[in-house]
């Protein structure tokens, strides 16, 4: 059965069976950039279909990989037993929110040779002086998925190229610093600045000193302030873990828990964004919101089990990351708003401070409490503007209630594929 | 290939697909080449307070190839197993564009068919165990209530069946596996006054349904609960330095993190490791090693590479003695692949992993590692993270005992250690005469996840930083 025969056949069966379909392909190219050159090619291809039944306003799913008549009906019947077994709250009706809304993805992209993307990394993995090896990889993905339910069809495409390139350096004392891109248009993707990026942060990261504990002016570069926002801040905002106060934002909505600096919007329908979805993959709009809006708490997002639960509607925010995976209450695309010095000013205001390139221990965070402890891993000692010794092994710990009071962030933005964040600044930060 | 017996039309068609594939592979006049065929099973149940909130079972196959030629090795996968030609060429034209020569002086020539011992997954239908899982949640939920010195706000139980059948083939050898786990979650969320908190216990085995009984699978309720009590209870951990001793538990996160990555053949190969073999970085009471042959959770026979699985110490008596090791490693250190080569599954290609990683254990007993002991006790794992080329990990801890003359003088909670692995080791001071109960996790690298386990004794550490929640 190919594609088109099989989601024909779904398309029948939904309208017929009031049954949901979920059919998911991802095609992956991919090099590993291991000391100075590319091997290990992959070519990966893998599909998937999910089948979900809605009895008694009981959900049952099934997902298979092997796409004929047989199998499919073989799934429907298990899904149906899962339904009948049972007693939850129970779900109206899938989701029949139709959207004319459409989004630009470059169509080069999935195109584009990625033999030539080959060629182009060997050329630029040069022998410098101070660079021992390199480690990272170039791929190309190319995600689709096909949501059928018994109201209305959806196609999602997109293409990515990523480039990570992770550099271990030949001083006595080990260090290792890197960079990665994701690019979404064909004519953004530039191998020569990734690779030099990811050299100019390994030399600046030479020869790292044990940190002495005191007080510092944290700078984030916007890598860890995404990762900042993905682990402390985004995850509390969820719906569900809201109402079930497993999350420290519970009786917080509307409330100022975070620095004045900080907005973040959820942007569905950004072209070229990576998250960029109009309906998701409940049946439900996706719309814009204000998730963090001048430092308040202002917008859950909910699927609709967690909005059943909660008794609200669903904000149409129900994704699953594949076609094996369950429904959960994901963002779309993210913004958190850039402010207005750039991050070369703000480095020279900086008196005693660390440009903090990477910290460990984000798993360890709780987000019942919002207590966190987390180790510098490596960074740039700042003193009076100009940069000093690397450091590492350092502690910063607190609680995401109190400790981005104050933060702010720079005027540059960086492109995560479906999130945009800048440096983000912590004054006057006590180190262990 | 020699064939192997079957009976059933279905495994005839099966091995013809396998011998149209190799004989496609062998017209492309590779070096090497090598199948892995997987036809996987997994189940899951989460009940959420009185509800069931998922059932989720999933049946998936797929195979996995990896191509040789000039020196140069490529991967391909697909679960449309009838398009084996277009990834083949299309891996191929790839792989021949790469330029990093790769050494393979090994290949497996085994045939073998294993199977551990277990109870069937089928043998208890889907509804009898969630009927099972829903009556233990509810029957927790209703005797905690009556207790009114803190209130359970939810009480969740995920319950899963992994089962992987495996098949390796290369143009010499044939090797047939099948690894069944089994685990097991509670995730509490529990409040005392104005403090809630959360605690997630877990249990996992390597086997089927005869691992986890009835009264087992209460009893993870009942210890998570436990456990909960534990933190309503503590204060947050300041930030300090002090002496430590960590638990069996955390003797395996440290084995684990501090020395298995870094111990691992492809990161000393690529300059991203601080090991080297022959190093002596701790004291000579130290062993660790890697057992795959131990049946514990990162239990198998052959690695996704064919090769027989064998023990590997990593420190022996304090100095560096063994990398894990694949083919494509070993080859490029002029040694003998160890059996280390492991993939999440067919889609996937094999790289160093770990298995089984423990300390061996030492002298002390534990009342002599107490002996006025002034420092923390440290208990339970909250994940763990290193970075091998600098040397850095940090690990998240649950529990923090504060103890004065080996007595315990208050309870903290949330903690965390981190540091330089080789400062680290060195100041180990000494080490329990019992390792403790395997802990089971799964292990992150490459954008895969490995089955893996470890222990290790109680372990004396001197002069190390504990990050808290709170300034000391």
């Amino acid at each position: 059965m190919n594609k088109n025969e099989l989601l024909d056949y779904c398309s029948k069966l939904s309208k017929k069976e009031n049954i949901e379909f979920y059919y998911q392909e991802n095609n992956l190219e991919k090099s590993n950039i291991e000391k100075f050159s590319i091997g290990k090619n992959s070519y990966k291809e893998n599909s998937a279909l999910l089948i979900k039944v809605l009895i008694n306003g009981q959900i049952g799913e099934y997902t298979l990989n092997k796409f004929n008549i047989e199998n499919i009906l073989a799934g429907i019947k298990k899904a149906k037993n899962v339904a009948k077994l049972k007693n939850n709250l129970k779900i109206k009706s899938f989701g029949s929110s139709k959207s004319k809304t459409k989004i630009k993805f470059d169509k080069n992209i999935e195109n584009i040779c990625f033999e030539k993307l080959i060629e182009d990394t060997k050329k630029e993995l040069t022998k410098d002086k101070y660079i021992k090896s390199y480690e990272g990889s170039i791929s190309k993905v190319n995600h689709y998925n096909f949501y059928i339910n018994p109201y209305f069809e959806k196609e999602n495409k997109n293409t990515c190229v990523n480039i990570g390139t992770h550099i271990n350096t030949k001083f006595k004392k080990p260090s290792s610093g890197g960079f990665s891109s994701i690019f979404t248009k064909t004519k953004d993707i530039d191998i020569n600045n990734n690779i030099t990026q990811a050299k100019i942060n390994a030399n600046n990261l030479l020869n790292p000193k044990q940190g002495v504990k005191d007080k510092y002016t944290l700078i984030f570069i916007p890598e860890l302030i995404e990762e900042i926002f993905d682990e402390l801040i985004v995850p509390a905002t969820i719906g569900e873990t809201i109402f079930k106060k497993e999350s420290y934002l519970y009786n917080l909505k509307n409330k100022e828990v975070f620095s004045k600096n900080i907005n973040l919007v959820e942007k569905p329908h950004l072209d070229y964004f990576l998250g960029s979805q109009s309906v998701d993959d409940e049946g439900y709009k996706t719309t814009n919101k204000n998730i963090i809006n001048k430092g308040k708490f202002k917008t859950a997002i909910y699927d609709v089990y967690g909005s059943t639960l909660a008794n609200k509607k669903s904000s149409g925010n129900g994704f699953r990351s594949s076609a094996y995976g369950s429904i959960s209450s994901e963002h779309t695309n993210l913004i958190l708003e850039n402010g207005k010095n750039k991050i070369e000013n703000l480095i020279a205001k900086t008196k005693k401070g660390i440009l903090v390139y990477s910290m460990m221990g984000f798993h360890t965070s709780n987000l019942t409490n919002g207590e966190f402890s987390l180790t510098i891993n490596q960074g740039k000692e700042i003193i009076n503007g100009k940069f000093e010794n690397t450091i590492t092994n350092l502690n910063f710990t607190g609680n995401c209630k109190d400790s981005f009071k104050n933060i702010q962030f720079s005027k540059e933005q960086m492109f995560f594929g479906d999130s945009l964040y800048s440096f983000g600044i912590l004054e006057n930060i006590k180190l262990i | 290939m020699n064939k192997i017996k079957t009976t059933s039309k279905n495994k005839n068609e099966f091995l013809n697909k396998i011998d149209n594939i190799k004989s496609y592979l062998e017209s492309k006049n590779l070096d090497y080449y090598d199948i892995r065929y997987e036809d996987n099973y997994t189940n899951s149940i989460s009940i959420q307070n009185k509800d069931i909130k998922n059932i989720k079972e999933n049946n998936t196959s797929g195979i996995g190839i990896r191509v040789y030629k000039n020196q140069k090795l490529g991967f391909c996968s697909t679960n449309n197993i009838d398009n084996y030609k277009f990834i083949i060429d299309k891996c191929i034209s790839n792989t021949l564009k790469t330029n990093k020569k790769t050494k393979l002086n090994e290949f497996s020539t085994t045939k073998a068919k294993c199977k551990i011992k277990y109870t069937n997954f089928k043998d208890i239908n889907i509804s009898n165990k969630t009927k099972e899982l829903q009556k233990i949640n509810a029957n927790f939920i209703k005797k905690q209530k009556k207790d009114k010195f803190y209130e359970i706000l939810n009480s969740n139980l995920t319950y899963m069946e992994i089962l992987r059948k495996k098949y390796f083939v290369n143009p010499y050898s044939y090797i047939y596996q099948e690894d069944p786990h089994i685990i097991m979650y509670s995730s509490l969320v529990s409040k005392k006054d104005d403090i809630i908190e959360q605690s997630v216990h877990r249990i996992g085995h390597l086997g089927g349904l005869e691992k986890i009984s009835f009264k087992q699978k209460e009893k993870i309720l009942i210890d998570n609960n436990n456990k909960i009590i534990e933190l309503l209870n503590s204060k947050p951990c300041p930030a300090t330095k002090s002496d430590i001793i960590i638990t069996p538990e955390l003797s395996d996160l440290l084995a684990h993190e501090a020395i298995g990555h870094a111990a691992e053949a492809d990161a000393v190969i690529n300059n991203s490791s601080i090991l080297k073999l022959g190093q002596v970085i701790c004291n000579k009471n130290i062993t660790i090693i890697d057992d795959p042959t131990k049946k514990e959770f990162g239990y198998y026979k052959y690695d996704d590479e064919g090769i027989l699985a064998k023990p590997r110490t990593i420190i022996k008596n304090g100095i560096v003695n063994e990398y894990l090791m694949d083919i494509e490693s070993a080859s490029e250190l002029n040694l003998k692949s160890n059996g280390a080569a492991r993939s999440e599954s067919y889609s996937k290609i094999p790289i160093v992993r770990m298995s089984n990683t423990y300390f061996k254990e030492g002298k002390d007993k534990y009342k002599d590692l107490l002996n006025n002991f002034d420092g923390f006790l440290l208990d339970g794992f909250a994940g763990g993270q290193v970075d091998p080329s600098v040397g850095t990990f940090m690990f998240g801890i649950k529990n923090a005992y504060k103890m004065k003359n080996g007595k315990i003088i208050s309870k903290f909670k949330q903690a965390s250690i981190s540091g330089n692995i080789l400062n680290y080791l060195k100041n180990i001071d000494s080490l329990g005469n019992k390792v403790g109960d395997f802990s089971f996790g799964f292990c992150g690298k490459g954008g895969q996840s490995a089955f893996v386990s470890g222990s290790g004794p109680y372990i004396k550490i001197k002069n190390t930083i504990i990050g808290g929640t709170k300034h000391e």
